[in-house]
C-alpha cells in the first residue's frame, strides 16, 4: 500500500473513532439486551431462545441463561431470528449507484487495462439509494471493488452501511488493503474491440506480467537509492507501480475477478513466478472443477449461486460450486456484484445454495463469516460471539425463507433500521427511491 | 456440419417417436394436488392420457398398464407459466450471434414472429423446466417500439412445431426509455417519448388506412362482378390489388381485437400514455414491467386491465423504474387487478419460484401467488382451456414437488409436459454428477 495511503488510513482511524464517539452518544453506553431469538451465531452453534447483550457498540455476551445487566434497554425477539449482518466481499455499490445513469458510472477507469493506482474511495457515492435497500436486506459490511473491465481494476474499500454522510465515516476501521483484478473475456473484449491490447488471454498475462516486472525494477531502484545513502533526487514516485510494489511485498490482499481454470491457471502461475499471494477469486464459476488444487493453495472463492451463462466463460457454472468447494475445505463465500444482483438480495445466495444441496450453516456462513474471513476482519464481523461489533440483524422469520423480512438492523450496536421506520440515518431525507415496509 | 446431420437425423427419430409416446397413460396417485381453480384435493389422483388430464379427483380408476408415479408426501401443481421472457430466442447473453430477441433495425417492428426464431434445443429451456417452468411467453427484447408477436411456449420439444402452444399471443409495444435509447443516439426517431407516441399512432392510422383502401378495393370487385353493373371501359380493366404489407398486416390484428397488446411500461405516466394509446385505438391492452402500476391500482383495476409484473426484484436501476417495490403485485392483488409474473430473463428463467416467495413475503396471498404463474397467464392469453389448471381436457403440463411451492427447499421430482414425463436433467446436472463422483461425495 503505498506511503500515502497507509496515512490516509491511519487519519480515518483516527475520524472513525471521532464519528464513532458522536453517533454512539445518543445510546450512552446503556447495555441492549435482545431475547428469545433463535440466534444463528456463526460460531458453530445456533442457539433457540437466546440472549444477545450488546454495549459500547460491541456484542459483550451471548447465550441462553445470560443475566440481563441493570438499566439494559430490553427488545423481545421471540419467534424471531438473529443473524449477523451480512457482508458482501464484491459490490459495486456507491462506484455505480442507482439509478444507472452515465452519471453515476464510476466504477471502470477503461482508459488502460492496469489501474492499480485508482481507488474505489474516490468514486464512492454515500448517498447511492442502495445502501438503505441493502440495510433493509440485512446487509452490513460491503467490499466495494472497481469494476472488471480491467486486469488490474484498482483498490477496494471496505465500508459498513451506516448512512454516514463521508466516505472516511464510512469507512470500516483498519481494513486490510485490497485490489481488484480481473482475468477473462471483459478486458479482451473492451480493448480487443478497439484494436488495443490484450485482445486475447496471452495478451492479458504478458501486459500484467510486464508490470509486475516494472513493479520490479521500480522497488529495486528505490532500494538502490536507499542504499547508495540517498545522493541525489530520490526516484520519481509511480503510483502505479508503487501500488503493485505493495502486492509484491504481500501487503496487499488480491481478490481476482475470473472465470475458468485457464484464467486460474495463468494467476496461479503469475503469483507463484513473482511470489505474492492471492486471497481470492471471484464470480470463480468453474472453481469447483478444480476445488482440491484451490483449497491446497488456502485461496478463499467469492462466487454467485445462482447466475450462469451470460458468456462462454460462465457456461459451465453449476449451481452446486460452492457446495462442492466447501466439501473440498475451500473458504467459500457469495457476493451480489451489486447492481449485477441487488445488494439487498444478498441472502437470496445462501437461500439458492441451500435449495441445491448445500447445507444451511455453511450456506449462511458463505454470506457472514466465511466473507469476514476472505476479507480479513473476521475477528471485527460476521459471527456473533462476545468482543466482536455488534452489527447484526434480526429477521421476522428463518432467513433462508425469502417470505421473512429483516425487522431490525444494528451497526456498531446502534439501531439503523426498522421496518417501520425505514434506514434511520436518513430519515426525513428521502432516498431518491422507495424502501417499502 | 456433422453436428447439423446427427440434429436432422435426431429430430426425424424424435417427431415419428412423439405421439407413440404421448399416448401412454400416466396416473400420479396419492398427492395434494393444487388444482387451482377446483381447490385442493388432497390424497387425490391426476390421470393423464394422450397428452391431455382425462381425471382429476379422491377415486379416480387407474386404467391396467398405466404408468404410474407415485406422489404420496408430494404436491402436484400445474407446471409455472412464465408471462414474459426470451426462453428459446439466446443462447449466450454475451455472444451476439446466438441472440435473436432483439431486431434492432427499426423500431416498428409488428411483422417480427418469435416463431420464426425459437430454438427447441436451447440449454436454456432445459434449464429452466428443471424449477417446474413448463411454459412461457416467449416475446422480443425490449429496445424497439414495436417489437413484434410472442409465441406461449411449451419448455419441452425436439421441434418448433412441438414446442410451439400457441403464436401468435400478442403483439408487444415498448413504451419508456429502452426505444428511444436504441434508436435517438443514432440520429432516429424516436428520441423523445413524445416521439414514441407520435410512431405508434402514425402506424396504427396507416394500418387503418391500409384496410380501408383493401375494402374499397374488395368493394369495387365485387360491383365489377355483379351483373349490369355501371362502369366505363377503364373500370373494367383488371385493377391490381393493393400491396400487401406484414407490418400493416400485423397491426390490423390488434386493431381488430384478434392480439390482445402487451405494453410495457414503467413509469405511472407511461402506464397512462399506454391506456390512452388503447383508448384510442380500441386495443386489448394487457399491461407489462409495469412498476408504477401500484400507484394506478384502482384505475386498472377499474378497467379490468390484466397486468404482467416484474421481474418481481426490480432494481430502480433506470430513471423509469424508481417506483420499484416488492409489494407492487401484492398492492394491485388487493386493489382487484388480476396479475401474472413475468422474469424478462434468458438464463435466469429458473430464479422465479424464488423471486415470488419475495411477493408472498410482501403481502400477496400464496393462492393468489399460484394464481399468478398458472391460471392468470393462462387467461391473459386466451389458454385456459388449455394451461393454468388442473381440470379435465387440459393439456397434461405439470409438476409434482417434495413441498408446497414457492418455499426454499421445495423441489421438482417430476414434471409432466404434453402428458409426457420430461428429463430433468441439463449440462449443469451433469457436470455435477461427475464432480461429485470426482470428489467421492454421495
Amino acid at each position: 500500500m503505498p506511503q500515502a495511503s497507509r496515512i490516509l488510513l491511519q487519519l480515518s482511524s483516527v475520524a472513525v473513532c471521532f464519528h464513532a464517539s458522536m453517533a454512539f452518544a445518543q445510546i450512552e453506553n446503556k447495555p441492549v439486551v435482545i431475547r428469545g431469538a433463535t440466534i444463528l451465531t456463526m460460531a458453530g452453534k445456533t442457539i433457540d431462545d437466546g440472549v444477545v447483550v450488546i454495549q459500547n457498540g460491541k456484542i459483550v455476551a451471548v447465550g441462553k441463561d445470560v443475566p440481563a445487566p441493570p438499566n439494559a434497554e430490553v427488545i423481545d425477539a421471540r419467534g424471531k431470528y438473529i443473524l449477523p449482518g451480512l457482508v458482501d466481499p464484491h459490490s459495486h455499490l456507491g462506484v455505480y449507484s442507482l439509478p444507472g445513469l452515465e452519471a453515476n458510472s464510476d466504477g471502470n477507469e477503461m482508459t488502460g487495462p492496469i489501474q492499480s493506482q485508482v481507488r474505489s474511495e474516490d468514486a464512492i457515492n454515500t448517498d447511492d439509494p442502495e445502501i438503505p435497500r441493502a440495510v433493509s436486506g440485512g446487509v452490513t459490511t460491503v467490499q466495494i471493488v472497481p469494476g472488471s473491465g480491467n486486469n488490474i481494476g484498482g483498490w477496494a474499500t471496505l465500508v459498513k452501511l451506516n448512512g454516514g454522510p463521508t466516505v472516511e465515516q464510512i469507512k470500516f476501521p483498519e481494513a486490510p488493503p485490497s485490489t481488484k483484478w480481473a482475468w477473462g473475456e471483459n478486458q479482451k473484449r473492451s480493448y480487443g474491440s478497439k484494436g488495443q491490447a490484450p485482445s486475447t488471454l496471452m495478451g492479458e498475462a504478458a501486459i500484467v506480467r510486464q508490470k509486475l516486472y516494472e513493479a520490479q525494477n521500480y522497488v529495486a531502484k528505490k532500494k538502490a537509492w536507499e542504499e547508495g545513502d540517498k545522493k541525489g533526487a530520490p526516484p520519481e514516485r509511480n503510483l502505479q507501480l508503487e501500488s503493485l510494489a505493495d502486492v509484491l511485498a504481500g501487503k496487499v490482499r488480491v481478490n481476482i475477478h475470473a472465470y475458468q481454470v485457464n484464467h486460474f491457471e495463468a494467476l496461479f502461475r503469475i503469483a507463484d513466478e513473482f511470489q505474492f499471494p492471492i486471497a481470492s477469486l471471484h464470480h470463480a464459476l468453474d472453481a469447483y472443477m478444480i476445488a482440491p488444487e484451490i483449497a491446497r493453495r488456502r485461496i478463499g472463492v467469492v462466487t454467485f449461486a445462482n447466475l450462469w451463462g451470460y458468456k462462454v466463460e460462465a457456461w459451465d457454472a453449476i449451481p452446486q460450486n460452492a457446495y462442492l468447494l466447501w466439501k473440498n475445505g475451500v473458504t467459500v463465500s457469495f457476493h451480489t456484484d451489486n447492481p449485477v444482483t441487488e445488494d439487498r438480495y444478498y441472502i437470496e445466495q445462501a437461500a439458492f445454495a441451500a435449495h441445491y444441496g448445500m447445507p444451511d450453516e455453511a450456506a449462511l456462513e458463505a454470506v457472514t463469516i466465511n466473507p469476514a474471513r476472505i476479507l480479513g476482519v473476521d475477528k471485527r464481523v460476521g459471527s456473533i460471539e462476545p468482543g466482536k461489533d455488534a452489527d447484526f440483524a434480526i429477521w421476522d422469520g428463518y432467513p433462508l425463507d425469502l417470505r421473512s423480512k429483516v425487522e431490525r438492523v444494528f451497526i456498531d450496536g446502534k439501531q439503523i433500521y426498522t421496518r417501520k421506520d425505514g434506514f434511520l440515518p436518513w430519515k426525513g431525507r428521502g432516498a431518491g427511491v422507495l424502501l417499502e415496509p | 456440419m456433422i453436428r447439423r446431420f446427427l440434429t436432422t437425423l435426431a429430430l426425424i427419430f424424435t417427431a415419428s417417436a412423439w405421439p407413440a409416446r404421448a399416448q401412454s397413460v400416466i396416473a400420479i396417485t396419492g398427492g395434494r394436488v393444487l388444482t387451482v381453480t377446483r381447490g385442493v384435493i388432497e390424497n387425490g389422483t391426476v390421470l393423464v392420457e394422450s397428452g391431455k388430464i382425462v381425471a382429476v379427483g379422491k377415486d379416480v380408476r387407474i386404467p391396467a398398464g398405466a404408468h404410474v408415479i407415485d406422489a404420496r408426501g408430494k404436491v402436484v401443481m400445474p407446471g409455472m407459466i412464465d408471462a414474459g421472457d426470451q426462453l428459446g430466442l439466446v443462447e449466450i447473453p454475451g455472444e451476439r450471434i446466438t441472440v435473436d430477441s432483439t431486431e434492432y433495425t427499426d423500431p416498428l417492428q409488428p411483422d417480427l414472429r418469435v416463431v420464426d426464431a425459437l430454438n427447441p434445443r436451447s440449454e436454456l429451456i432445459r434449464v429452466a423446466r428443471a424449477a417446474g417452468i413448463t411454459n412461457a411467453l416467449s416475446t422480443p427484447a425490449e429496445g424497439n417500439l414495436i417489437a413484434g408477436q410472442s409465441a406461449l411456449i411449451n419448455l419441452a420439444g425436439e421441434t418448433v412445431e412441438q414446442l410451439v402452444v400457441k403464436s401468435p399471443v400478442a403483439l408487444h409495444i415498448n413504451l419508456g426509455e429502452a426505444s428511444k435509447q436504441t434508436y435517438g443516439p443514432k440520429g432516429k426517431a424516436p428520441d423523445t417519448r413524445m416521439g414514441e407516441m407520435a410512431l405508434l399512432r402514425q402506424a396504427f392510422l396507416k394500418a387503418q388506412h391500409y384496410r380501408e383502401e383493401q375494402e374499397a378495393f374488395a368493394k369495387r370487385q365485387a360491383g365489377k362482378k355483379s351483373p349490369g353493373a355501371a362502369g366505363d371501359s377503364e373500370e373494367l380493366k383488371p385493377a391490381a390489388p393493393p400491396a400487401r404489407d406484414l407490418k400493416m398486416e400485423a397491426l390490423l390484428l390488434a386493431l381488430d381485437g384478434k392480439l390482445p397488446v402487451v405494453i410495457n411500461a414503467r413509469r405511472a405516466s407511461d402506464i397512462e400514455t399506454a391506456l390512452r394509446l388503447t383508448d384510442e385505438f380500441k386495443l386489448k391492452l394487457i399491461l407489462s414491467s409495469a412498476t408504477a402500476a401500484w400507484r394506478l391500482a384502482d384505475r386498472l383495476a377499474a378497467r379490468k386491465i390484466p397486468v404482467i409484473v416484474g421481474p418481481i426484484q426490480e432494481v430502480p436501476a433506470r430513471m423509469e423504474s424508481l417506483d420499484a417495490r416488492l409489494d407492487n403485485a401484492a398492492l394491485l392483488h388487493q386493489a382487484g387487478v388480476s396479475i401474472a409474473f413475468q422474469t424478462v430473463a434468458d438464463n435466469d428463467v429458473r430464479e422465479l419460484p424464488f423471486a415470488v416467495q419475495y411477493a408472498i413475503g410482501s403481502g400477496l396471498p400464496e393462492d393468489a401467488a399460484l394464481a399468478a404463474v398458472t391460471i392468470n397467464p393462462a387467461r391473459f392469453f386466451g389458454l385456459d382451456d388449455r394451461l393454468g389448471s388442473l381440470e379435465e381436457g387440459k393439456q397434461a403440463n405439470l409438476v409434482v414437488l417434495d413441498g408446497m411451492p414457492f418455499h426454499t427447499k421445495t423441489h421438482v421430482v417430476a414434471e409432466l409436459i404434453n402428458g409426457k414425463v420430461v428429463d430433468l436433467s441439463s449440462h449443469q446436472t451433469e457436470l455435477y454428477e461427475f464432480y461429485k463422483k470426482k470428489y467421492g461425495i454421495q
